[in-house]
């Protein structure tokens, strides 16, 4: 007591993200995806080819734009298991809005966001309002979506569409040097903008790091903790059922199926990206850098012909690895200070609240 | 006290830092045997932390530690507990959905025959206990229905049945009305009659003088004076512990008595169990001190007008115009703003910067119309709050957890400034504050007052009360006792209505204690309509035949559903499960195929089952990655991995297997008996074992689990290993009623497993849960599978229906859980 100065080493904790989102860890992360997109183009020298490059963003798209939604969900201390099932309805319902109502594209593409604006409404509701754990609740809604999503698909796949519903996921720009863009990647350049401004320059990005580090507090100061979760996984399912919509136009078939497990992909996106499931650390640049190391790797893999499912043990270890490095990072970090990591019990026992 | 028998307890030189805060500093106290000695000093003086040393929950940085004249290395809650040491502490330790008998032996379950906790033996020993206390307690009780006094008592009641020859009290008193701490005392006395050692810290000085042979007096962290409580005044006593006190230049002039209209009108406010209709105003510019003991109600008023706790009131209204502070977002739209004295769990986000902290409240104000926030305003408007109530920090970009308790005061405060508010409350505000930036914040708060804010003040520091406001209304019970004007009165008139005796008010009631209905049983009645109803609709359905389908069918289920039911106990999660099947089914396949005999099939099934459990258990005890992610990754990591190695074929199962599959024992299936079996056994092992009974406290209170010596990370690896190990039972039953076993076995049946313990009642966060119910729930699932056919349901709606179950049940019983906790410890906002 009584010393006004810091700790004894003077050690000055800075915040954890600084202004333009950009944390410590991505620098790490930046060199990890150079390390990847090295040791890929040097097994297939055809990955470093622009063409190459950009036809691969056609298969990270949908994972992106789910991720990009998906982090200031987990940095709230929540997460959203439903995602790959509000892909599966929201493709079910245009393929359904389709084959009864033959809906020109717009239209078509409104109704596979308004459905998951709605499943995302069903997630806000249970979490903010009923206060019921995110992880019980997203992994019922995970099964009540993808059961309706069967439900309601049963009748056969619908894949007779007009080529008009292919332009989202099949068309390309062509840009000046004949280069070919697929039209989906502005659409994730646009939320990757609309992400990074909110979460990084918003008010309501400000919540969403106070609500992760402390919500009790957050809630004192007047944040509308509601409010806030509300929107995130509002948004979350509705960004969820854009990304149907782009399946649906990639792939040109309306299938119950569509992204079954896909909240595995993204969750590896955002932890290897360093978003922190215990709530309060991450940001959109980490994750966007671990969309692109996880889809670099898994193009080398697939331009050096392994298997899908032999893909996917690459990710799990890919994953385990990369919140084993964090854990040992926060670890580390909680020692040298008291780094918020709300899990160490010490922080507690700090004497404050004495008397009464 | 050096006599001929070494002092119980000695303490050398003990140091203990935090960042930006020594709160011991070269501390020696020694405790003779049967010795009664009190520990005072002001807020932040270090008791609570000397305290937490000797029961072994925090280390100390320096300094050693000797029980009996034998110097202490490594100490632990459980080493102290085994020397006969046990705490009281001021915040109840309790574990809320156990019952009151199993919160007194939590960590010492008294062994049995066969090693067996003995529930009687518990159940005698905690009745010897409570008739040597002189208390009455319903043991059968949860402790989180009962009354904060019966709470304490349950507290107290734990160190004795622990056989405690040092106890410990951290404010014993504070929650407890005067006839019930006439009785602690009592009972005290009694036991210091036995010979048991007490170290009694309290603010109430009388009590200290009534009961305590000596007394220890902290300020900031260091050993003022250990002294005989013969021979010192009251007075001098009370110097000892502030200091020299810069003496606040007296400038508390009378101001003249405002003659405005009231800015805060409150009326009829009522707190349930805590304020009863209570009346008030504030005038701009007014300090209204509530004086009252702790539990007096004062607090729990500031908090209802700041919209952070429930309340009922005829009416609020701020400069005539009703508000309705139902939120701390909705109070500060109308011009309220609570100050809560809990920093680091209430008023600050620690981890952020000072910048954010300050500006947090008022963000809007920093913000263009879109929702972005202009930087640059923003951190002109923290640096000018920062200075204006003179924080002193690097910059304002450093974490607020690095500042010291007063910077972090002070931060708190002005970034309830920043917006500007009309009433501001102030719960002590000068908590754990040195003396320095308490007279800062003390200028603060009248330089607020004479911008015209009405302010709301509670304090525990009488004198701080009273040099701050200039009216103070004295609460007791939750109700007004007296009226003062600061300058009129005096601290002996204060205290003494706040202790007041004669008047009732309202009464310490907890919620009310609304009698548990019997889950199991409701469940079973439900399980029964639902058999009964489907099997008149179609006959088909209610067969022997069928039923016997149902459950064979079901017994890899229930096994899997009982591990997760473990697992969920201690708040953890395990979905790899699916994964595991898969991967111990294909074992028990190859070994079939191979033509191993059963017995050998079944302990290298088990084997791989075990393998998997220490593999989940590793990265998440020792790895300490969560076990959502930790499981997550499993699940890829296993099903690949095996569809890699299977190349996805699958594997025939020989006939001779499959037979043992078939049979049946006394004309029930294999499977039935096994799945039985295991439920009945692991029944036993969480109901009648030490480590079982760990899992419901490391659930329900794994701090207060590890503080009464319970192994909380042993115990979490237990049940993941379990868990590991059942999937082996589990997928060598299921690989029994197949032909062959696919590489896509067993997906998705964490969904359906996690949905059949949840239905059956165990709390997702951990501490309640029983076996039978999981077992109903997970006939309940199978019965409302197996009823989709004969009801000629398609199938594709299965899963949405289940879907749909789960969350039902989960709302139904989180809702329940909620409510209960609430009430209590966590009071999650």
């Amino acid at each position: 007591m009584g010393q006004d100065t810091l700790g004894a080493q003077g050690v000055v904790l800075m915040r954890h993200v600084p202004a333009l989102g950009i944390a410590r860890e991505d620098w790490v992360l930046a060199g990890l995806l150079l390390a990847t997109v090295v040791v890929v183009s040097l097994l297939t020298p055809a990955f470093l080819q622009p063409e190459n490059l950009l036809e691969m963003s056609r298969f990270f798209v949908e994972t992106g734009l789910i991720a990009l939604a998906m982090a200031p969900v987990i940095i709230t201390g929540g997460i959203d298991l439903s995602v790959g099932s509000i892909v599966g309805l929201s493709v079910v319902v245009m393929g359904l809005a389709w084959r009864l109502g033959h809906l020109p594209p717009a239209l078509g593409v409104l109704t596979g966001l308004f459905t998951g604006l709605l499943c995302g409404l069903g997630n806000g509701l249970c979490v903010a309002r009923l206060r019921l754990p995110p992880l019980i609740v997203t992994l019922a809604t995970m099964a009540l979506y993808r059961g309706l999503a069967l439900g309601l698909g049963a009748n056969a796949p619908v894949s007779d569409f007009p080529p008009a519903y292919y332009e989202l996921g099949q068309a390309y720009y062509t840009i000046p040097g004949g280069l070919q863009v697929p039209q989906q990647l502005p659409i994730l350049l646009l939320v990757l903008c609309f992400a990074w401004l909110a979460l990084h320059r918003s008010v309501l990005g400000r919540y969403v790091y106070a609500i992760g580090h402390n919500e009790r507090a957050a809630w004192f100061a007047g944040v509308p903790v509601a409010r806030v979760k509300m929107a995130l996984y509002a948004f979350c399912g509705l960004v969820s059922g854009l990304a149907g919509a782009i399946y649906l136009s990639r792939v040109a078939t309306a299938k119950a199926d569509a992204g079954t497990l896909m909240e595995l992909d993204v969750i590896t996106v955002c932890v290897l990206g360093g978003v922190s499931i215990t709530g309060g650390r991450g940001g959109v640049a980490g994750t966007m850098l671990g969309l692109l190391i996880v889809s670099s790797l898994v193009r080398g893999l697939t331009l050096a012909r392994v298997p899908s499912e032999d893909q996917k043990i690459v990710l799990g270890f890919v994953l385990l690895l990369a919140a084993t490095v964090y854990q040992l990072l926060q670890w580390r970090g909680g020692r040298s200070g008291p780094s918020g990591s709300r899990s160490s019990g010490d922080e507690r026992r700090i004497p404050t609240a004495e008397g009464e | 006290m050096p006599g001929p028998v070494p002092p119980i307890l000695t303490c050398r030189n003990l140091r203990k830092e935090y960042p930006g805060l020594v709160a011991l500093d070269g501390v020696s106290l020694t405790i003779a045997p049967g010795e009664l000695h009190a520990l005072v000093g002001e807020n932040g003086a270090g008791k609570s932390t000397l305290v937490q040393i000797v029961a072994g929950q925090i280390a100390p940085d320096g300094g050693e530690l000797l029980l009996d004249g034998q110097p202490v290395a490594s100490f632990s809650p459980r080493v102290a507990r085994s020397m006969g040491v046990a705490i009281v502490p001021q915040h109840p330790d309790l574990f809320h959905s156990l019952t009151a008998l199993e919160n007194l032996f939590v960590g010492e379950w008294p062994r049995g025959r066969a090693g067996c906790v003995s529930w009687r033996e518990m159940r005698e020993r905690a009745r010897l206990v409570l008739a040597e206390m002189g208390v009455a307690l319903d043991l059968n009780a949860r402790a989180g229905d009962l009354t904060v006094a019966e709470r304490q008592l349950l507290q107290i009641a734990r160190a004795l049945v622990a056989n405690a020859r040092l106890l410990i009290l951290d404010e014993p008193t504070a929650p407890l009305g005067q006839e019930e701490t006439e009785r602690l005392f009592a009972l005290l006395r009694r036991l210091h009659g036995r010979g048991v050692a007490m170290v009694y810290i309290s603010h109430r000085l009388a009590e200290v003088f009534e009961l305590a042979q000596r007394v220890t007096v902290l300020r900031d962290g260091r050993l003022v004076a250990t002294l005989p409580l013969a021979g010192v005044s009251r007075e001098e006593l009370v110097r000892l512990m502030v200091g020299e006190s810069p003496q606040e230049a007296s400038t508390s002039e009378p101001k003249p008595v405002p003659e405005r209209p009231p800015l805060l009108a409150v009326e009829g406010l009522t707190v349930p169990g805590k304020v009863a209709s209570l009346s008030f105003s504030v005038a701009p510019g007014e300090v209204l001190g509530l004086a009252g003991v702790a539990g007096s109600g004062r607090n729990e008023v500031l908090r209802a007008i700041g919209g952070v706790e429930r309340f009922a009131a005829t009416s609020i209204r701020i400069a005539g115009k009703p508000v309705a502070p139902l939120s701390p977002d909705r109070a500060l739209r109308a011009g309220i703003c609570l100050v809560p004295a809990d920093r680091h769990h209430e008023a600050l986000v620690l981890p952020m910067a000072v910048r954010e902290n300050l500006t947090l409240g008022s963000l809007g104000r920093w913000a263009s119309r879109l929702g972005l926030i202009r930087h640059r305003e923003e951190a002109t408007a923290a640096a000018e709050l920062s200075h204006r109530v003179a924080v002193r920090a690097v910059s304002t970009e450093q974490a607020v957890a690095t500042l010291s308790g007063g910077n972090q005061q002070k931060v708190a405060l002005a970034s309830r400034l920043a917006v500007q508010p009309r009433v501001l409350l102030l719960e002590e505000p000068t908590q754990g504050v040195d003396v320095r930036a308490r007279s800062e914040l003390h200028r603060q708060i009248r330089d607020l007052a004479a911008h015209g804010v009405a302010i709301l003040l509670v304090s525990s520091d009488l004198p701080e009360l009273l040099t701050l406001s200039d009216r103070i209304v004295v609460l007791h019970r939750g109700r007004q006792v007296g009226e003062f004007s600061a300058a009129a009165a005096t601290q002996e008139q204060v205290l003494d209505l706040a202790l007041g005796t004669a008047e009732r008010g309202v009464s310490h009631m907890a919620a009310g204690r609304h009698p548990r209905p019997l889950r199991e049983a409701g469940l079973a009645a439900l399980l029964a309509l639902f058999c009964l109803t489907v099997g008149l609709l179609a006959p088909s359905f209610a067969t022997f035949a069928n039923l016997a389908d149902i459950l064979t069918n079901s017994s890899y289920f229930l096994i899997a559903a009982v591990g997760m039911t473990m697992v969920l106990l201690t708040a953890g999660i395990d979905i790899s499960i699916g994964s595991m099947l898969a991967v111990c089914a294909t074992v028990a396949g190859a070994t079939a195929a191979a033509g191993w005999p059963v017995g050998l099939v079944a302990l290298s099934t088990l084997a791989a089952g075990l393998a998997l459990g220490v593999l989940n258990t590793a990265l998440i005890v020792p790895g300490r990655i969560p076990p959502i992610i930790a499981t997550l990754a499993t699940l890829t990591l296993l099903r690949h991995g095996l569809i890699h190695i299977t190349g996805g074929r699958w594997i025939n199962l020989p006939v001779a297997f499959r037979n043992v599959g078939l049979s049946a024992l006394l004309g029930i299936p294999l499977p039935i008996w096994v799945a039985a079996l295991t439920a009945l056994a692991t029944w036993l092992f969480l109901v009648w074992t030490r480590t079982g009974r760990s899992v419901y406290a490391v659930g329900d209170n794994p701090e207060a689990a590890a503080h009464l010596g319970v192994p909380v990370s042993r115990v979490r690896a237990t049940v993941y290993v379990l868990m590991g190990l059942l999937m082996g039972l589990s997928a060598f039953v299921y690989a029994g009623r197949w032909s062959a076993i696919q590489t896509n076995a067993g997906q998705g049946l964490e969904m359906v497993v996690i949905t059949a313990v949840v239905v059956g009642g165990t709390n997702v966060f951990g501490g309640s849960g029983t076996i039978l119910g999981t077992v109903l729930g997970v006939l309940l699932i199978a019965c409302i599978g197996g009823a989709l056919t004969p009801l000629h349901i398609e199938p594709v709606w299965e899963k949405a229906f289940q879907g749909a179950l789960i969350l039902v049940a989960v709302i139904v019983n989180t809702r329940q859980a909620w409510a209960r906790t609430r009430s209590g410890r966590r009071g999650s906002c």
